[in-house]
């Protein structure tokens, strides 16, 4: 359950990131946007050791995100499952960020000058158009990240920790299962999040096919 | 009516650059720009629709002035309020054709829809489309995509209706039933209509003033007055279009 709380959150949190950033990078030119792409990409590249690392710098006591919110409003999040949702969410962001991304460059720019010719502000023109044509991609990075955050283990572990009912998730708890050779845990625990990952799979693959035959 | 249109503008695209520098004006119902593809037509079309902006110059349409860059006037697309078809008609595909007809009737998220249902009504008659009113752009011909794309852009009452090489995706036998299509919605709804085409059949067909471009320049503008295949004198117009079309495409230099 805890597992599911923090991959849920951190999957809300990455699609918002994602979709708005993707957004940007899809519609406008400015400098340094490969660079931008790059960094955004990151953690899919990067080991989880080093990126928890990175995390644990920046939001350890001493860093200086962390020290800055334990100081205003005395917020710890490491060891907490907040940390274990940031981790996951960086770790997760990509996959929504890549896939929002491409469903928006496939909406082609002549469905959106269609909607300014017919009296549609920006904003409806997003809302009506750019989205309802996105949606779908939108969602199945949405799903993948989903998954992602649910097997995250690298970085988790290095920010939130593993306290049992605490901080550790399904995939930390599998490790520490396999570490005290408690196989039937281990199985069980192997099982489910297997499970869990192929219908997400099957789902996300489901609405990546396109629905509409291109004119 | 009348449009007077001038603009100025000049583009690069890896590292080749496109000068556009055009002048025209008309008052007749069937304008028609014909020249090769890459002469800068298109341009012209969404400069009078307000997607895309010139350096320089002014677009009026009656009395009312669109854009005029020493005035600092520039409305956005959605104020212009012409009708504009696009080559491949841009049908929104998440929508049916009667949600793609009424398109234009929201403009709020949280207003409700000023539905002109006896314009509806009008339009999916006129078109031969209450059969089809619940139906996706997938599902449809291209000549009833076509329909659908003249039906949406007429729903607002546009000042002018530009057409941007309407005919160009249709087999040639639909082809000449949809000019007479357009001759009748003109007719119809007394609109005035600003075609860009490359084909010459469009111009023999169609044309009642005729501006010919190429390469980013106005080449020629002809008065084609009444019936468009009479020339003033009452003589078959065909010979005389087809010695300008030659010559504007290079075929015949003097």
């Amino acid at each position: 359950m805890l597992s599911l709380k923090v991959a849920g959150t951190a999957t809300f949190f990455s699609t918002i990131f994602g979709v708005s950033v993707a957004l940007l990078a899809a519609r406008k030119k400015f400098w340094g946007k490969e660079i931008l792409d790059a960094v955004m990409t990151l953690p899919v590249v990067l080991p989880p050791t080093v990126l928890g690392y990175y995390l644990l710098v920046l939001l350890g006591r001493n860093g200086p995100i962390g020290g800055w919110l334990q100081e205003t409003f005395s917020i710890t999040l490491i060891f907490t499952w907040q940390g274990a949702v940031i981790a996951a969410s960086v770790v997760a962001f990509p996959l929504v960020y890549k896939s929002s991304r491409a469903a928006f460059e496939s909406v082609s720019g002549k469905f959106e000058d269609a909607a300014r010719v017919l009296g549609q502000s920006e904003f409806m023109v997003f809302v009506r158009v750019t989205l309802p044509l996105a949606w779908r991609g939108i969602l199945a990075g949405a799903m993948l990240s989903f998954a992602r955050a649910l097997g995250e283990f690298g970085a988790t572990l290095m920010v939130a920790g593993s306290l049992p009912g605490k901080t550790q998730t399904l995939s930390i708890a599998v490790y520490e299962a396999v570490q005290s050779g408690d196989d039937y845990v281990a199985n069980f625990l192997v099982i489910i999040t297997s499970i869990v990952c192929v219908v997400v799979l099957l789902a996300s693959n489901y609405f990546l096919r396109p629905k509409y035959v291109s004119e | 009516m009348r449009i007077d249109f001038s603009a100025k503008k000049r583009l690069y695209s890896g590292g080749h650059q496109f000068s556009l520098d055009i002048e025209f004006s008309s008052e007749e119902d069937i304008t028609v720009i014909f020249g090769p593809s890459g002469a800068g037509k298109s341009l012209v079309l969404k400069m009078i629709a307000g997607l895309e902006k010139p350096d320089q110059g002014s677009v009026k349409i009656d009395s009312s002035v669109m854009f005029d860059s020493a005035q600092r006037i520039d409305m956005a697309s959605r104020e212009r309020n012409v009708g504009y078809l696009f080559q491949d008609y841009a049908l929104f595909p998440h929508l049916t054709v009667e949600e793609n007809i009424n398109f234009s009737s929201r403009r709020a998220l949280l207003t409700r829809p000023r539905k002109d249902e006896a314009r509806l009504r009008e339009l999916l008659e006129v078109f031969h489309l209450e059969e089809l009113a619940k139906k996706y752009p997938a599902q449809l011909s291209g000549g009833q995509r076509q329909r659908v794309g003249l039906a949406r852009s007429l729903m607002l009452r546009p000042s002018i209706l530009l057409l941007d090489e309407p005919f160009a995706a249709l087999d040639p036998l639909l082809r000449m039933r949809m000019r007479e299509e357009l001759k009748k919605t003109q007719r119809l709804f007394s609109i005035p209509v600003l075609i860009i085409t490359h084909d010459p059949q469009d111009v023999a067909e169609l044309a009642q003033r005729l501006i010919l471009m190429d390469d980013g320049i106005v080449k020629d503008i002809v008065t084609l007055i009444g019936a468009p295949y009479r020339d003033l004198e009452g003589k078959p117009i065909r010979p005389k279009i087809r010695e300008l079309l030659l010559r504007a495409t290079g075929a015949l230099d003097e």
